[in-house]
């Protein structure tokens, strides 16, 4: 076996390479274009901020046989607004095309996941669905390269530390451009950023909730998961806390962490860009006999699409990889062991209106109620909506796929 | 504080609640098969460990089978006729005959230790007997056939093996053979010239795909062999519903062999099924004041985390470990990953072998291999021993 300080730099090598390639690539679709397709955005309410540009309040120009009328900028009384930048060929591309309406869209779908960017060209606009085939393209290979590597040398402890980072990066990756694909073909065309977007659950300034979860083939089933969590969210930092308790025993755990942004993902948001994130998370589970204290570190990649095209101003892309060093520690032998889990994943986050959010992902995590997928190779897959009820309170409904199936449901004040 | 829309008018208003409805029901939709696609997924794993119960009983127009205790389970069943394959020294069955006409019961008993006496009350088990149906006779090796016969006015006989007494032994065990079963026999050929072994522990992952090919495959492979094997099914073995139960019966069972108490897990799916849980508590009890060997497919946690090659939730799997150590177990043995490991997990020794030769890891220069393990004055040790060198 390999020795563990190799591991550990290997992982690293491997989670740097793979997050920074998307963390270049997002930059590189969100450098400023020369023509500059000025689109008014209202920010959340009071969400001014220093180094955020104020640019003109004009009405966006009505495309030529937009299927919507334009429409005035959504302001609340103090809100400010910003300029996406758009890529430069997003004006002539995205005003022309229209969302398809015919019988058979829904044999659609299928090509949308196989080959993200299909969609796009159905539409007529060339430009965005040859640069979305080229981009999964790209990202199918990566995790083809990485999971041939991984068989290839059966899946060693070296080869593991880089082949499953780029098969989770890429599949994550190719699966987030081939939920966005869909919902771009589905949706209308330039549809004005939808207000419910501006506090979403990636760049809310606060988030305060409770949850609630169970898992109803479990042996835990008839005593769920209940949990606390909040959130602020500032211009380059993020503080977060957690607890809960553990299902089906009277015991909890408890979770502090921070972020702090490394790259900033052009003007529109201040969450938008990469950060690293951390977190100490200590569950107390004498019940079942150990505890466990877990120190998570991980870069976190948020994209919303709003920057690459004006049409997918609606979708946000999440991709996480990171660390899970965690010790436990057994009560009844009185020793401890040391593990050391990779962690990351995905989420495609879209604002369908302004009170209803949809979002499918996958977490490559097994330490919550619900576990990896019944293969014990992967992590949890999951979807879900959120509603937008009054006084900002948000209603979480959520399914996970894992060991066992399990279903989340939260209600968060967000602002 | 939340923005107050303003529509610029009603048509837009109207396509927009179209707009919003269409939405909705798609992502409702979506949500809901998602769920139900989660809960078929899940099921799999409860339902091999409810199978577990009926796989020692049948029934025939003439008799019935009930397996009372250790671990057998019934292969084929005919009118007057069965065979049934143990998967330890240490059994209790008893056969209830239901047709007043029938008088004898054509029964052969397969994977058994050369040399293991059978016991019952006199007259009722001979030697030799009808053919048995169903299983070539090529592929029950270490087997014997009897009749059984009910004397007159008795309906039910019992019948137990002579378990062998406590004492040191060796045994042998084995994982993750898959579509390496071609060239299989330097393995199983290796393996017979070990002469104190007496079984080999199957660590799962016998098949790649658990078709009916491949598990007629590993069984002639194994009808080589000259000693009887006990096995817990891997994640491949568990393609087929019942494929694996089928052929090698129980998945998650506990057994005595000299004083040495044995436990399959079922960690074919990566966890425990509920029911499997239910039975945990029996199993560790049972093996509390002796030495306790713990094997399962997939390690509970392996060392290097970052492959997955573990359970799918760490937290049932410490929950595991806990009860464990609790329990005093120990010995933990697993496959899956196809090397092999020693460590330590909760202050319980654990090995790591999947050395039966499918896809190999490349950096690790250990190839195929087996562990023998030695119990001696009930403290196990554990040596690996190369088949291509």
């Amino acid at each position: 076996m390999s020795p563990p300080r190799a591991e550990v730099l290997s992982r690293c090598a491997a989670l740097a390479l793979v997050v920074a390639g998307h963390a270049a690539w997002s930059a590189a679709q969100a450098r400023p274009a020369p023509s500059e397709t000025t689109h008014a955005v209202a920010t959340q309410a009071g969400g001014t901020r220093a180094d955020a540009p104020v640019a003109d309040t004009a009405p966006p120009e009505a495309p030529p046989g937009s299927a919507q009328a334009p429409e005035q900028p959504r302001t609340s009384p103090g809100a400010v607004t910003s300029t996406i930048p758009a890529p430069a060929d997003a004006g002539a591309a995205g005003h022309a095309t229209t969302a398809l309406k015919a019988w058979w869209l829904p044999l659609v779908l299928p090509v949308n996941l196989l080959a993200p960017g299909v969609g796009q060209l159905l539409r007529g606009d060339t430009a965005a669905g040859r640069r979305m085939l080229s981009l999964a393209g790209g990202l199918l290979a990566g995790a083809l390269a990485g999971g041939v590597f991984l068989g290839a040398t059966g899946a060693s402890d070296v080869s593991a530390a880089v082949g499953v980072p780029l098969v989770v990066v890429g599949l994550g990756g190719f699966f987030s451009l081939g939920a966005i694909d869909a919902i771009g073909t589905f949706s209308d065309a330039r549809e004005a950023f939808p207000e419910g977007v501006r506090a979403d659950a990636w760049n809310a300034r606060w988030r305060a909730g409770l949850s609630l979860q169970v898992a109803p083939s479990s042996p835990s089933a008839d005593r769920p998961a209940l949990g606390a969590f909040g959130q602020a969210r500032f211009t380059r930092w993020l503080v977060t806390a957690e607890a809960g308790t553990l299902p089906g025993v009277d015991e909890w755990w408890l979770s502090a962490g921070g972020g702090a942004r490394l790259v900033r993902y052009g003007e529109f948001s201040d969450a938008a860009g990469l950060w690293l994130e951390t977190s100490v998370r200590h569950d107390a589970a004498g019940h079942l006999g150990f505890d466990a204290t877990r120190w998570r570190v991980s870069l976190a990649s948020t994209l919303p699409l709003g920057v690459v095209s004006e049409r997918f101003g609606r979708v946000t892309s999440i991709l996480r990889l990171g660390l899970d060093p965690t010790w436990v520690h057994y009560r009844a032998t009185n020793t401890s062991s040391f593990e050391l889990p990779l962690s990351g994943g995905f989420e495609v986050r879209w604002a369908m209106v302004d009170w209803l959010r949809a979002y499918a992902g996958y977490e490559h995590a097994r330490d919550g109620l619900v576990g990896g997928n019944y293969l014990g190779f992967l992590g949890v897959l999951y979807a879900g909506l959120e509603v937008q009820l009054p006084a900002n309170l948000v209603l979480d409904l959520r399914g996970q796929a894992g060991t066992p199936a399990a279903f989340f449901t939260s209600l968060e004040w967000r602002h | 504080m939340r923005a107050r829309l303003s529509s610029p008018s009603s048509t837009l208003r109207m396509a927009r609640r179209q707009h919003l409805q269409r939405d909705s029901r798609r992502a409702l939709l979506a949500l809901l098969g998602f769920a139900l696609a989660a809960s078929a997924c899940v099921a799999e794993p409860e339902e091999r460990a409810l199978r577990n119960d009926e796989l020692g009983r049948a029934e025939a127009p003439a008799f019935r089978f009930v397996h009372e205790g250790g671990v057998m389970h019934v292969r084929e069943v005919g009118d007057t006729a069965l065979t049934v394959r143990a998967s330890a020294a240490d059994f209790t069955f008893s056969l209830e005959r239901l047709t007043p006409s029938v008088d004898t019961v054509a029964l052969r008993l397969w994977n058994l230790p050369p040399g293991l006496q059978l016991s019952s009350a006199p007259g009722v088990l001979t030697p030799g007997g009808a053919p048995t149906p169903g299983v070539p006779d090529a592929a029950l090796t270490l087997g014997a056939s009897f009749a059984v016969h009910f004397p007159p006015g008795i309906d039910r006989v019992d019948v137990r093996s002579v378990a062998p007494p406590p004492g040191d032994f060796t045994f042998l065990a084995l994982g993750d053979i898959q579509e390496a079963i071609v060239g299989f026999d330097t393995v199983v050929d290796r393996m017979n010239e070990e002469p104190d072994a007496d079984f080999l522990l199957l660590l799962g992952d016998l098949t790649n795909r658990t078709s009916t090919a491949e598990l007629d495959a590993v069984e002639a492979a194994f009808s080589r062999l000259a000693l009887p094997v006990y096995a817990t099914p891997g994640n491949h073995d568990v393609y087929t519903s019942d494929g694996y139960q089928r052929r090698f019966g129980q998945t998650s069972y506990s057994f005595t062999h000299r004083g040495t108490r044995f436990t399959s897990l079922d960690s074919g799916s990566g966890t425990l099924a509920a029911a499997t849980w239910d039975d945990v508590p029996g199993f560790l009890a049972a093996g509390r004041d002796a030495p306790h060997v713990v094997f399962t497919h997939i390690p509970v946690t392996e060392r290097n985390g970052v492959r997955g090659g573990q359970w799918a939730s760490r937290r049932e799997a410490r929950q595991a470990l806990s009860d464990l150590g609790a329990a005093g177990v120990d010995l933990l043995l697993f496959g899956h990953v196809h090397s092999y490991d020693a460590y330590e997990l909760g202050g319980i020794p654990a090995y790591i072998s999947g050395g039966g030769g499918a896809s190999p890891e490349a950096f690790d220069g250990i190839g195929r291999h087996y562990l023998k393990v030695r119990v001696q004055a009930g403290v196990p040790s554990v040596t690996v021993v190369r088949v291509d060198d």
